[in-house]
């Protein structure tokens, strides 16, 4: 147990510690940085709070106060599990210190608790967020007593288990069979990408499965009062209802039973895990950085092709490409996650009874003239969101982690290496776009005209997010990494980046809306303010930016 | 040709890590830099190719200053850092074409001297693999030949017989020793006093950022007439201190 503990505290360490130079800048900065995701957060809880209160007011009405926790439970299970299939790919797969710790006489179970623990911790951040307002005020609300708070810190604690559990041993199994594999770095990206499919399939099923229920059963539940809807709330996790029945019975001994059952549930996932993990988790981690390698010489046609000479530039962002394409971590994170999001976005309108004709209602407002301005501002900030979220540029620095030196010694001028990052950034952005842009005509219709105009305002806007991005990570770079997992996901910066990009692009969209300002006007006013924001970030790159990179040592 | 002169460098504002160092590398020759484990070795490097730069002082590279005039200081040398993990998932190739392109090799050139130093350290077969898939000893070449490939007048080294097979330390020290012949210099840091007895020409012992002594070999033993091997003379110089 002990080794356990210690292994477990050194993970941690390693995952948040920061270097030692200039500490009291950082500290600053760091204490600034708390404070802005506190002033960005604070009016979404809030808000939240309020809304729950309403509606538990509401619900209370009719006896159903209860389903506010099980869908707290709910959404909170399913982020996890969502969340949980990529920490846990990470932290058990690809993370490398793996290697380091398989000749130490650690047990099996030692080294996946540890990891499951960290990504455990990882996740009680997640809940913080997304679960602790509604198990608050739902507390509030009903007065709840100091057992309704012992026993609400109890299922906070317990309650990312299972959708964990669940998460790791898909990892597991697939990662199992990947690893037979000779190019493990590819089949590994494709078991990366199969883990993927299966989060976006179960939100696809999750929201089918919602639309399923026809009016009249849920009005029939909603008649029958008595919390009757729960059930229905937390049929994805089944555990969560359980959970939610103790809740809601801290006064009487059926609650106290539940959380047994509970904490049974959770401690019988544990040994399920720990289980599975001893057949699967080492067979698929051995040899986990291995690549293949042919031994093959290089015919001299071969050589002449690949010796051709190209400007320092162009090589620049190619290998900033190609390493964002190679790295599992990179290219799952960051490549994947660019093209990603535009396929999230679409899946309600897929999955939905009434999705034909939502598709018409937006081909319509696309077709119309006089929403032109509002398609171009919507447009504008999807693409800050989209461009910003994949963390390319604003990872850029971090990724070099301890090897940052290089740029220091190869005669390429800083500006020059830090456009190169920057580019890297927009080219995948615009990758992107076009992605969209070809669905947005296949599925929309949309004239070449207003596409155009789009793309335009497309383009300033991954320039700018990319801008942004660098600046970010050149103030607060993350170098001291032992994996390529703690340089993209663990990195507040790509926080920091999405924060004020969808302030901007929420402002854009909100002031267009606002006054209501048509086609021409607003690609002018989008075009003229961000461009020039554009040319004036270029031209701080080239000054402040490369005095910022100067210092970092 | 490298001339340090009077450069300091401190962490931390208290730290000293490099103490008032003075240094000139001939035309030439080849020069070792000796010192114990944390002596001050690898931040001086550092300064010299631009990593880090001094609290004070100047350092230039054939006359060139490599804070007034970095990109021009930067292209006279060759540098093979102490820790040859980089650019792991680039293959072989790749990497040298990096190099080659950032250091503006022209392409008939460079095909050239990738052949030439792939047969020379035995790489052929192994370009086409990602530079992950080599072992330490593989991935320390092909470092060495992407800081060769554009044939720099001053080679800095740091412990670059790290890892390295007999013969591919001996075909290292034969190129250092053909280099230092056509009268160019060759700066490398090492702990293996085998090494520098051997090839160096001049040597200079560090230790807590101060240069203790600066010569020959020959000064040295001289200079320590009764401790008999290098290795006891280091020893003496750098526990007296």
């Amino acid at each position: 147990m002990s080794k356990f503990i210690a292994l477990t505290r050194i993970l941690l360490k390693t995952g948040t510690q920061s270097s030692s130079n200039k500490k009291n800048k950082k500290q600053i900065k760091g204490a600034l940085l708390g404070l802005l995701l506190i002033i960005a957060f604070t009016p979404m809880a809030v808000g939240f709070g309020k809304f729950l209160s309403e509606a538990y007011d509401g619900l209370h009405a009719i006896g159903q106060e209860a389903v506010i926790l099980g869908f707290g439970l709910s959404v909170v299970s399913i982020v996890i599990f969502f969340f949980g299939i990529f920490y846990a790919m990470g932290i058990f797969y690809f993370s490398m210190d793996v290697e380091n710790l398989l000749p130490l006489p650690f047990k099996p179970w030692h080294i996946m608790g540890a990891k499951f623990t960290v990504v455990l911790i990882y996740e009680y951040l997640t809940e913080i967020i997304f679960f602790a307002p509604t198990l608050i005020s739902y507390g509030i609300k009903s007065s709840g007593g100091v057992l309704y708070y012992i026993y609400g810190v109890i299922i906070f604690l317990l309650l990312p288990i299972v959708p964990l559990v669940i998460a790791s041993v898909i990892n597991m199994i697939i990662m199992r069979f990947t690893n037979i594999a000779k190019n493990k770095d590819r089949f590994r990206l494709l078991g990366g990408i199969i883990a993927m499919c299966f989060g976006v399939g179960i939100n696809i099923y999750i929201q089918r499965f919602s639309q399923n229920v026809s009016q009249s059963t849920i009005t029939e539940m909603f008649a029958k009062g008595n919390n009757s809807l729960l059930s229905f709330a937390t049929k994805i996790f089944p555990s969560t209802k359980i959970a939610v029945n103790s809740l809601i019975n801290t006064t009487n001994v059926q609650g106290f039973i539940n959380l047994i059952l509970f904490i049974m549930i959770a401690v019988i996932a544990l040994i399920i895990f720990i289980m599975l993990g001893e057949l699967l988790y080492f067979k698929g981690v051995m040899g986990v950085s291995e690549t293949t390698s042919k031994r093959k010489t290089l015919s001299n046609l071969e050589l002449i092709k690949s010796t051709s000479q190209n400007s320092s530039l162009k090589i620049y962002i190619l290998k900033e490409l190609k390493l964002l394409f190679r790295t599992p971590i990179y290219f799952m994170n960051c490549v994947l996650m660019n093209f990603l999001w535009p396929i999230f976005f679409m899946i309600p309108v897929f999955t939905q009874k009434g999705g034909g004709s939502q598709l018409k209602t937006i081909t319509k407002l696309l077709q119309d003239g006089r929403s032109a301005g509002i398609v171009l501002a919507a447009f504008f900030a999807f693409m800050v969101f989209a461009s910003c979220s994949n963390g390319i540029s604003t990872t850029a620095i971090s990724r070099e982690g301890k090897n940052l030196y290089v740029l220091k010694y190869i005669p390429m001028k800083y500006k020059q290496q830090l456009m190169a990052k920057v580019l890297s950034a927009v080219v995948l952005g615009i990758a992107g776009m076009i992605m969209v842009s070809i669905l947005g005509i296949i599925l929309f219709k949309i004239s070449l005209g207003l596409l155009l105009l789009m793309l335009i305002v497309g383009i300033v806007g991954i320039l700018l997010t990319s801008f942004i991005g660098i600046f970010i990570d050149l103030n607060f770079p993350k170098l001291q990494w032992n994996t390529e997992q703690e340089a993209v996901k663990r990195n507040f910066n790509v926080m920091i980046s999405i924060i004020i990009c969808l302030a901007l692009g929420g402002l854009t969209v909100f002031i267009i809306i606002k006054f209501e300002i048509t086609k021409w006007v607003a690609f002018t006013l989008i075009l003229i303010v961000y461009g020039f924001l554009d040319i004036m970030l270029y031209y701080l790159v080239g000054t402040k930016g490369v005095e910022m990179l100067r210092k970092i040592e | 040709m490298i001339e340090i002169t009077c450069v300091n460098k401190s962490y931390n504002g208290k730290y000293k890590a490099v103490d008032n160092l003075s240094l000139t590398i001939r035309d030439g020759e080849i020069f070792g830099f000796l010192g114990p484990n944390g002596a001050g070795k690898t931040t001086t490097i550092k300064m010299i190719t631009g990593i880090l730069s001094a609290d004070s002082g100047k350092i230039a590279i054939n006359g060139i200053d490599i804070e007034k005039n970095d990109l021009e200081a930067k292209k006279q040398f060759g540098f093979v850092p102490d820790n040859p993990d980089m650019f792991l998932r680039l293959k072989g190739i790749e990497y040298l074409n990096f190099m080659a392109d950032i250091y503006e090799v022209p392409s008939e050139l460079r095909k050239k001297r990738v052949e030439a130093l792939a047969s020379r350290f035995e790489m052929d077969n192994a370009l086409t693999d990602q530079i992950q898939s080599y072992s330490h000893g593989m991935r320390q070449k092909i470092i060495i030949m992407g800081a060769l490939i554009h044939e720099p007048e001053v080679w800095i080294l740091d412990e670059p017989m790290t890892g390295l097979d007999p013969k591919s330390s001996y075909v290292l020290k034969e190129m250092m020793r053909e280099h230092a012949n056509s009268g160019k210099s060759v700066f490398f840091s090492t702990h293996v006093l085998e090494v520098a007895e051997k090839i160096c020409d001049r040597v200079a012992v560090i230790n807590k950022g101060k240069i203790l002594f600066s010569g020959t070999l020959e000064e040295l033993r001289n200079h320590f007439k009764d401790s008999g091997s290098l290795e006891k003379i280091f020893l003496e110089m750098t526990e007296n201190e």
